[in-house]
């Protein structure tokens, strides 16, 4: 099992990483926007994507999108601060697998991973 | 006071139980804390309430600026709850932690004024009394103080609603 982690804030990054070591999960690489998520994307195979929204550079909706061009069937979960129903909609016509809005519970967060890492194992 | 200055008050207004409940869900959720009001009031200069701020701006139907700040010992007490991380001053990972729940606090607030179609930039960090805070020209800021677990921190804001130009037929 192999996860990608996409947030630039290394706080936000720390707590999903706490989350997935404690699931069991221990492949994890870690980007600090969608850029350079990407560019590990194309590099290497992952099983499971998570990804902020709101990020310097390429935003989250645009990774997600070219991760949908190169890979229909990868999960991709976007945890973010955007709650909005429009905002949700727009994520799920572009391929979203599943999201959480932030802030979480430590509870709501593991359930979450939980659900899709348990899926690809 | 003109009718433009006064809607952008009532907008500020208008925006305190919606940025008291984002604030009191991110505290609880995210830290574990339970914040309690000490004051609120209008501010009458611009510079910040304490030294270390994180500022997030908005914009959409109407524009604005959200500053969560808090002391030095308040801004460490966040990275410890947060992932249990020690710091005796303020570091990089302080500064990550505190814009985050100021995000959080934006995502929250915009959620709740839906009318305004906002959006919320990535949040900036900076430290001084000394500095001017960008609020909106034409509106007061509001001031609502806490005290908590972590220690006393504030939220300081103002919106006000975006010019929309008015075009007209001509008769």
């Amino acid at each position: 099992m192999k996860v990608l982690l996409v947030d630039d804030s290394g706080t936000m990054r720390a707590i999903q990483r706490r989350c997935l070591n404690k699931l069991g999960i221990e492949e994890i690489v870690e980007a600090a926007d969608g850029i350079q998520a990407l560019e590990f994307f194309e590099r290497n195979s992952f099983d499971v994507v998570l990804s902020d929204w709101n990020m310097p550079n390429m935003d989250g909706l645009t990774l997600l999108k070219e991760i949908r061009q190169r890979n229909k069937q990868i999960p991709v979960i976007m945890v973010t601060t955007e709650a909005e129903r429009g905002r949700v909609l727009t994520a799920i016509e572009a391929g979203v697998s599943d999201y959480l809005v932030k802030p979480f519970t430590p509870d709501g967060l593991r359930d979450k991973l939980e659900k899709w890492v348990s899926t690809q194992v | 006071m003109s009718t433009a200055v006064s809607e952008s008050a009532g907008l500020t207004v208008e925006c305190v139980g919606p940025i008291v409940a984002a604030t009191e869900l991110v505290f609880a959720t995210m830290l574990g804390c339970t914040p309690t009001r000490t004051g609120l009031a209008v501010k009458w200069q611009t510079t910040p309430t304490y030294g270390l701020c994180a500022i997030v701006n908005l914009s959409g139907h109407a524009s604005g600026t959200i500053v969560l700040g808090m002391s030095e010992r308040a801004a460490c007490g966040v990275l410890h709850r947060m992932i249990d991380e020690i710091a005796l001053e303020i570091t990089d990972e302080v500064r990550d932690a505190v814009g985050e729940l100021a995000a959080m606090i934006g995502g929250q607030t915009k959620s709740k004024l839906k009318d305004l179609a906002l959006t919320i930039s990535i949040p900036r960090i900076t430290r001084g009394r000394n500095q001017h805070i960008p609020f909106p020209a034409d509106v007061r800021p509001i001031c609502i103080r806490y005290d908590s677990e972590i220690g006393p921190f504030s939220v300081d804001f103002a919106l006000t609603r975006a010019i929309q130009t008015e075009v007209r037929s001509e008769p």
